[in-house]
């Protein structure tokens, strides 16, 4: 039906060129107040995938691609009013009106639908009765838990079968998200020099996402998360503006509610809470929150040349969700309210959940401030000089509260006290900026910045980074443009402490905490050199080429164990031709190259019979490679007098290889490191061909034939594996991995559109 | 909740920077009058002004093109200062002795490639009336410090044209030299062009969001011109529920979005820098799973690696949630 009429329509499009009278063909002068696009679409090929319409949506049949109505000159020219949308009707539409009165206010309003498909091949036989809340079907759930002792218990492959024959009518899940977001702002002008502004926005978001849960260390259970998000938005603000300067106040709020703020689900195997084997898992989800801030920016225009500008900014975070209790598994037993917390190492006989929790909430506070101070001065045309101070804090005045134990998993009592840390940070920042014009809009500068970051409950408390470097914009030539630059930065970390009090605090009394040797790589010692090319040339109207090379260049020096270099190069070409004044031509080609090389050590804790094992003999390197191509070719112009032809064909082609290598001699005792191999090489390549034919008639009227074609190719055996649903993990003898099977595999689709495009 | 504030200890530094600011103010006013007398001196002989509809004797289709804009509107229809009166001569500045030359680009303010004019003194034209809003920041700015105009990315002599594939959002004032504003960005940040494409990716090529989402090109104090404070304040914009605070905080999380994520688009899932577990494996080599290599037919290396059991690495807010797993 749908490709009935599809050359239905492709043949009242082509005979209309024929049979419109010849005055359509006149050239238009007068300027149009509206357009529409319509037509019908037909898709063919394999696009089941979620990748075709990850963030869209592209029905079949007929659609209208976009509508607009300008009408700009109501009452006397003194009114404005004009309405566009795109994809309408269909589940990415978006609207935009905007109204109101020249040089006075304007009304604006903005509809917007965005979806996201995660996968469509996600199944599972969980039930959702009611929102977060998944429970396993009666009969399922007989078959599935062992029967009482004295029977055997099941072995991880027995319940690997139950499972495939529970998944062959497990239900298909919609794994897919819709962000809707309408606005509206409202701008007033009272007075030449004044703005004042209010805007008002609503985000929902709702829908479901493949989440993983776990309910004892060996077994996975990927579930649908459900997501209902509501955010609501307010900004309301002034400003003033003139010749002398101006200043800006504004205040912003963000409010955030999750209507699903927990999950809870079935334990699959088990019926009767026991532990070590709950019945239940229960998960908190995001809690609602709410953000504030005030904005207060001015800038004033001195003496030569010179403009002073400055801002401040506080805000604060706030977030108080109720806590839920420790666990629901009701077999492990409750510490009684007088419990006195023995010392560590705890005997396993008197390990309890302790009775209550140490607050209701976590009272969250948070705080920040950024501050910014900038002067910019061509006192001297030709010495532009900026002095710039930074200043942002972000402090934490949550409660840091002592949880004297917790349930791990829903599973047993963990018996180690935790107290969560009010992590915080505190960054300075001062740049200068001093250049020197040598010719007309061609000039070097010098660049010095500083950086001070002093953190709270992390491993390095304070961190100096110094950056010097210069850049070099050439532009003398109005057929040569070249911009240059280069800095060098080097942080260090001296007072790096690995036994600092930081997340998280150690591992309990059989833990080994961090090597020490180890560093982070967003708070090591820091080596970094980046430098960015730039260049264009039109040597004439009818070529055009341009060129671009950067790097970046980490190397981490100090950093024994952690992350040791991080190197990349990207290089551009571009090439344009234009053989007539109507076309064009163009070819693109982009490489990247990156590599990082890590460093870690397999460490195995004292136990109860045996000693610690951290030997150097079994550390252990990892080098990621990626490679990314990126190739465009494309026509752009007239093929005859009235036909406009558009073309291009281009290609993302990424390859990542992960090589990890064991550095230690397996031949000795306590060697460990029996996994250190090299993962498959994942892939991944979009291609997209699309060829549009268009042929103005005249009138405003413009039939158009499309033709796009897409493909999506994809190694990764990270997803591949997943489609089994049901995995034994070779890692150890006793897990379980029930996915939902949420694969992303490649696709072809192409898609055929006629349609008309009429101007009026 | 503002009491609460201003009791604690950011106050002493939100009132030295208040300080600051009025400081800046008090400057801006001290100071007018004097900046107003510099620009008073520079203005032109209004006898040098030869009016739009002498423009229009020579150049009339692109008379005719830019008074269907927003700013011809304005200046044609609306006018609401003497030197938005001027019409062409606003930013071409006064042509009269373009006119009695007989034309030619070396007696009239041009804004082409060949415009003989530095990029500063093109810029000024147009911070006459636009140096508010986005642009207060401008001077000393990124890109105006390496010599960008603003017609480098802005066209103001054609009415707006919807792009030819509607790769943006809709807006309602669109002047740019390219048909959407990524490919605007993309003239320079040619990288970026390329990782847009790449299989994880926001919705940029949907025409969902666009680089002015996050960035201000036009300057702001912030770094990497974002429009917001931090890269992680940015990111709260469209991901409200990863704001917290939480309870249990994944410190490098609260810090910079960007130390595990790419925005700009990525090769690997979730727009991840790496995938895991080697992204995590960077940091956390405490004892047992987090330091053993894993194979990738382990459920630490395939879907979603860590977060497979660690889900919650955003931060929780469960007591029991200290390992992000509930």
């Amino acid at each position: 039906m749908r490709t009935k009429l599809l050359w239905w329509f492709l043949g009242v499009a082509v005979l209309s060129v024929f049979f419109l009278p010849e005055k359509a063909f006149a050239q238009d002068v007068e300027r149009k107040k509206g357009h529409v696009e319509f037509g019908v679409r037909q898709l063919y090929g394999e696009r089941a995938s979620a990748k075709f319409t990850e963030y869209r949506h592209i029905p079949q049949g007929f659609f209208v691609q976009h509508f607009g109505l300008d009408l700009d000159d109501l009452l006397n020219n003194s009114f404005f009013a004009n309405f566009q949308g795109r994809e309408t009707l269909e589940r990415d539409q978006n609207y935009l009106l905007d109204l109101g009165k020249y040089r006075k206010y304007q009304f604006q309003f903005r509809w917007d639908q965005t979806p996201h498909l995660f996968t469509t091949t996600g199944k599972s036989f969980f039930l959702e009765p009611s929102a977060g809340v998944f429970t396993v079907p009666g009969p399922l759930r007989s078959l599935l838990v062992p029967p009482p002792p004295p029977a055997p218990a099941q072995t991880t492959q027995q319940r690997q079968v139950l499972l495939q024959d529970a998944l062959q009518d497990a239900r298909l899940l919609d794994l897919s998200l819709r962000r809707d977001i309408g606005s509206g702002t409202f701008t007033y002008v009272p007075a030449p020099h004044w703005d004042l502004g209010l805007q008002y926005s609503r985000e929902k978001q709702v829908g479901h996402r493949p989440f993983g849960t776990t309910m004892y260390f060996g077994f996975v259970n990927e579930l649908p998360e459900p997501i209902n998000y509501m955010t609501h938005k307010v900004k309301l603000g002034t400003e003033y503006g003139s010749e002398t300067g101006g200043f800006q106040l504004d205040y912003s709020s963000s409010i955030f509610n999750n209507r699903v703020s927990t999950l809870v689900w079935d334990n699959p195997f088990r019926n009767v809470d026991a532990v070590d084997n709950p019945s239940r898992g229960r998960l908190d989800l995001y809690p609602d929150n709410s953000a504030h801030k005030f904005s207060f920016a001015g800038a004033a225009n001195m003496p030569y040349s010179t403009r002073l500008m400055a801002s401040i900014a506080p805000g604060w975070m706030r977030q108080n969700d109720a806590f839920l209790p420790f666990t629901t598994n009701t077999a492990i037993p409750v510490c009684p309210s007088n419990y006195a917390f023995p010392a560590l190492p705890r005997p396993a006989a008197s390990l309890c959940v302790p009775s209550g929790l140490p607050a209701s909430d976590l009272d969250g506070r948070k705080q920040t401030l950024a501050m910014n101070f900038k002067l910019a001065s061509r006192g001297i045309s030709a010495l532009p000089l900026s002095v710039s101070y930074r200043s942002y804090d972000y402090n934490n005045d949550s409660r840091s509260l002592i949880f004297n134990d917790y349930v791990a998993s829903d599973m047993h009592v963990s018996g180690m006290a935790r107290r969560n840390l009010p992590f915080g940070y505190s960054r300075k920042n001062l740049g200068l900026d001093a250049g020197l014009e040598f010719l007309k809009n061609s000039s070097v500068a010098f660049l010095y910045q500083w950086e001070r970051l002093d953190r709270e409950h992390r491993d390095l408390e304070q961190a100096d980074e110094h950056t010097v470097g210069f850049k070099f914009d050439f532009n003398a030539l109005d057929w040569l443009l070249l911009k240059a630059s280069y800095r060098h930065s080097d942080r260090d970390a001296e007072h790096y402490e690995a036994d600092e009090e930081s997340f998280p605090i150690g591992e309990g009394p059989f833990g080994m905490g961090q090597i020490h040797e180890l560093r982070k790589l967003d708070e090591a010692a820091r080596k970094r050199h980046r430098a960015e090319v730039v260049l264009q040339m039109d040597p004439s109207e009818t070529y055009g080429f341009a060129a671009s090379y950067g790097t970046t260049q980490d190397d981490f020096a100090e950093s024994l164990y952690g992350l040791q270099k991080d190197i990349n190069y990207n290089y551009t070409f571009e090439f344009t031709f234009n053989p007539h004044r109507a076309v064009s031509l163009f070819a693109e080609y982009t490489r990247e190259k990156y590599k990082y090389r890590q460093r870690s050590r397999q460490r195995t804790p004292a136990s109860a019979t045996a000693a610690a094992n951290d030997s150097a003999n079994n550390d252990w390197e990892s080098v990621r490679r990626d490679l990314v191509d990126n190739w465009a070719v494309g026509w752009d112009g007239n093929v005859a007098e009235k036909a406009i032809f558009s073309a291009f064909y281009s290609l993302s082609a990424a390859k990542n290889r992960v090589s990890t290598l064991a550095l230690g001699n397996p031949r000795l005792p306590g060697f460990l490191v029996t996994t250190a191999q090299d993962y498959p090489d994942t892939s991944n390549r979009w291609h997209q061909v699309v060829a549009s034919f268009k042929f103005p008639l005249g009138r405003g009227f413009s039939p158009k034939l499309e033709y796009r074609y897409e493909r999506y190719d994809r190694i990764d055996f990270a997803l591949e594996s997943v489609v089994q649903y049901n995995i034994l993990d070779v890692s150890l003898v006793n897990s379980i991995f029930l996915g939902v099977g949420a694969d992303i595999p490649g696709y072809r689709a192409h898609n055929i559109a006629v349609s008309l495009e009429y101007d009026f | 909740m503002f009491e609460d504030w201003v009791t604690n200890r950011v106050i002493g530094r939100a009132v030295l920077g208040l300080r600051l600011f009025c400081a800046v103010v008090f400057f801006m006013l001290s100071t007018g009058s004097a900046a107003g007398a510099a620009q008073a001196s520079q203005a032109q002989d209004e006898s040098q002004y030869v009016g739009s509809e002498a423009c229009k004797t020579c150049h009339e289709p692109s008379f005719q093109s830019w008074k269907d804009t927003a700013m011809g509107k304005a200046f044609l229809d609306h006018p609401q200062s003497p030197l938005e009166r001027r019409g062409c001569e606003s930013c071409h500045g006064p042509g009269r002795a373009h006119v009695e030359g007989g034309g030619g680009s070396a007696t009239i303010i041009g804004f082409g490639k060949t415009s003989g004019q530095p990029a500063q003194e093109l810029n000024a034209r147009c911070l006459q009336c636009h140096e508010k809003g986005m642009r207060l920041f401008w001077k000393g700015s990124t890109h105006e410090s390496r010599g960008l105009t603003c017609v480098t990315c802005h066209q103001v002599m054609q009415p707006n044209v919807p792009p030819l594939r509607f790769a943006e959002p809709l807006t309602g004032n669109r002047q740019f030299v390219k048909q959407t504003q990524m490919e605007v960005c993309f003239q320079c940040h040619k990288l970026r062009r390329a990782q847009v494409q790449r299989s994880s990716h926001m919705p940029f090529r949907e025409g969902k969001i666009t680089c002015s989402n996050c960035h201000n090109p036009h300057g702001t104090p912030n770094p990497a011109l974002l429009k917001e404070s931090t890269v992680n304040e940015n990111c709260y914009q469209c991901h409200a529920e990863r704001r917290g605070p939480f309870l249990w905080e994944h410190p490098p999380v609260m810090e910079n979005c960007t130390n595990c994520h790419e925005a700009h688009g990525s090769s690997r899932p979730q727009l991840l820098k790496a995938s895991m577990p080697r992204l995590c494996n960077q940091c956390h080599n405490e004892s047992r799973h987090p330091t053993t290599p894993q194979l990738a037919t382990t459920r630490f290396a395939f879907n979603r690696g860590c977060t497979n059991c660690h889900s919650m690495i955003h931060g929780s807010n469960h007591p029991s949630g200290v390992r992000f797993q509930r």
